[in-house]
């Protein structure tokens, strides 16, 4: 459930800065196959039926065509899914028909097909002297993503770990998404870094690429040049080299930025290899390489399996011995002791308030729990126990006894028909609070006192001329 | 003629607002009591009750360790 909610929200920051974009840029966006094919695999499942349905279709169709293609109690949302479609400015509608964008049309139907210039796709090195295998490529991404990790959680001075230290850019970045915030001197975490170190890596990859799209968008390159590289990189094969001569300069920038989030390797200016990092972007978690099986077992040993045990006591058993995962772990747990494969603590109440008061929430903390569970765990429903998952939502709401909104309070109405004036007026606007009718007293929003006082004004001024 | 007074609307359980009562009888904040679950303070002392209540919270649980 966590992985599906986590991709949804990413492809929706993705699909919303490609509605911000305007018609031209998407014009040129949808000009590249590879990206119409990387564009298409964002999409929910029933727009990628919709899609499909309109790809060979001559004419446009009208709208009631395809209210029939479902049920009549989801005909709701069909429509939705259309409007989408349209921001996005995949569908074209004139007088009640639809139709494909024609650019986006030709080339998804050439990606599909492998006719036009698929020189989109990346172009494939041909010499013969590439020999990266696929342990060293996950190596190196993983090596450089923990850095980062690492630098963010505070632990980047590991006596037995002699990384070299982050560059400007990935400085730059994380200082741009506020990720952390602070100068030359040091740099501290804020909440929603805390937030983001709890999400899964897929997440945490589509965060940092949307943040270098906005940090180039502030720095006025060629946005749509930067677009269509991200969707090329996105749909690369892991384990092969591609050539760099087919880039333009500010793409060759772009990979050499890249590259230090460990998203591509470069061992040579002629070539570079993406690595799992950046290819399992779009795949949804089921890989059907064969080469995904090697690269899983590589995984295995730093992240994605799931490594903790979670009791009903509260007690937490973690099997891990990677200083980021235990950091990690101490953001909400107490940790008590710690052995060569295992890390043992509980979930208390003074451990998850020093969380919550970080920012983080209860369901994150939920979440990340259930995504890392022990594979024994995984096989129970619910995967947590309900008496934990409870209790942290519980101690969350202790926070949060106190609902307060800033408002104007309003009492001494002089007559009964001014203030059901006023009432009606503040119910019509959605600002009203709270109201009481036998003691002729309300209370409003801050925005709305501004419109009500006018009302009010205007009341008086009218009773004065009656009277 | 109609009084607004700008203030913060709070709405709380029955039990966080007697708490808040109490503490009203030492510094008083409360500008209008409105009904059961809602009250009408003094926006500055905000931050104040919420550390009081968070005081309160604690000393009334059980640690363990």
């Amino acid at each position: 459930m966590s992985q599906i909610s986590s991709e949804d929200e990413f492809k929706t920051t993705i699909a919303e800065y490609l509605e911000s974009l305007p018609t031209q840029f998407c014009q040129r966006v949808f000009s590249s196959p590879a990206a119409c094919l990387a564009i298409f695999r964002l999409l929910s499942t029933v727009g990628k039926q919709l899609i499909m349905s309109m790809l060979y279709l001559k004419s446009p169709i009208r709208l009631q065509e395809i209210g029939q293609w479902a049920k009549p109690d989801h005909q709701r949302m069909v429509k939705s899914k259309i409007h989408q479609l349209r921001k996005l400015q995949l569908l074209v509608e004139e007088k009640g028909s639809v139709s494909l964008n024609p650019i986006f049309r030709k080339q998804l139907q050439n990606a599909l097909t492998g006719g036009g210039d698929f020189s989109s796709f990346g172009v494939p090195y041909t010499g013969d002297d590439a020999v990266v295998s696929t342990k060293q490529l996950a190596k190196y991404a993983n090596e450089r993503w923990e850095a980062i990790l690492h630098f963010m959680v505070g632990r980047s001075s590991q006596a037995h770990e002699m990384l070299a230290p982050l560059s400007e850019s990935v400085r730059s970045i994380l200082r741009v998404s506020k990720l952390m915030e602070g100068g030359p001197e040091g740099m501290t975490i804020t909440n929603s870094g805390f937030q983001f170190l709890l999400q899964d890596s897929a997440s945490q990859v589509w965060t940092v690429l949307l943040q270098y799209l906005k940090l180039e968008e502030m720095q006025n390159t060629d946005v749509v040049e930067v677009l269509n590289f991200l969707f090329q990189l996105v749909s690369l094969q892991l384990g092969r080299a591609y050539s760099t001569e087919a880039l333009t300069r500010s793409q060759r920038k772009m990979l050499g930025e890249l590259r230090d989030f460990g998203l591509i390797f470069q061992d040579n200016p002629k070539r570079f290899y993406p690595t799992h990092l950046i290819t399992s972007l779009t795949s949804s978690g089921m890989s059907n390489d064969s080469v995904s099986d090697a690269v899983q077992s590589e995984l295995t040993k730093s992240s994605q399996h799931g490594y903790i045990i979670l009791e009903t006591n509260c007690r937490v058993y973690a099997y891990t011995d990677s200083p980021l995962q235990i950091a990690i772990l101490n953001l909400f747990v107490h940790l008590v002791s710690r052995f060569t494969n295992l890390v043992t603590g509980a979930v208390t109440r003074d451990s998850v308030r020093r969380a919550l008061a970080h920012g983080i929430t209860a369901d994150q903390i939920i979440t990340f729990l259930t995504s890392n569970a022990h594979p024994q765990m995984q096989g129970k429903t619910p995967v947590l126990p309900v008496t934990v998952t409870d209790q942290i939502r519980l101690w969350e709401q202790e926070r949060n006894r106190l609902k307060p909104t800033s408002a104007f309070f309003y009492k001494g109405f002089p007559q009964r028909q001014n203030f059901e004036r006023v009432l009606r007026c503040a119910q019509d606007m959605g600002v009203l609070l709270w109201a009481n009718s036998e003691k002729l007293q309300m209370a409003v929003t801050l925005q709305g006192h501004a419109r009500i006082a006018e009302i009010s004004k205007q009341q008086r001024g009218s009773n004065a001329q009656e009277q | 003629m109609v009084k607004a007074i700008k203030g913060t609307f709070i709405e709380c359980d029955a039990a966080a607002r007697e708490v808040l009562l109490r503490l009203n009888a030492e510094e008083k904040f409360i500008i209008e009591d409105l009904d059961k679950f809602h009250l009408f303070i003094n926006s500055n002392y905000l931050t104040r009750i919420q550390t009081a209540l968070d005081e309160l919270m604690d000393n009334n649980t059980y640690k363990s360790q």
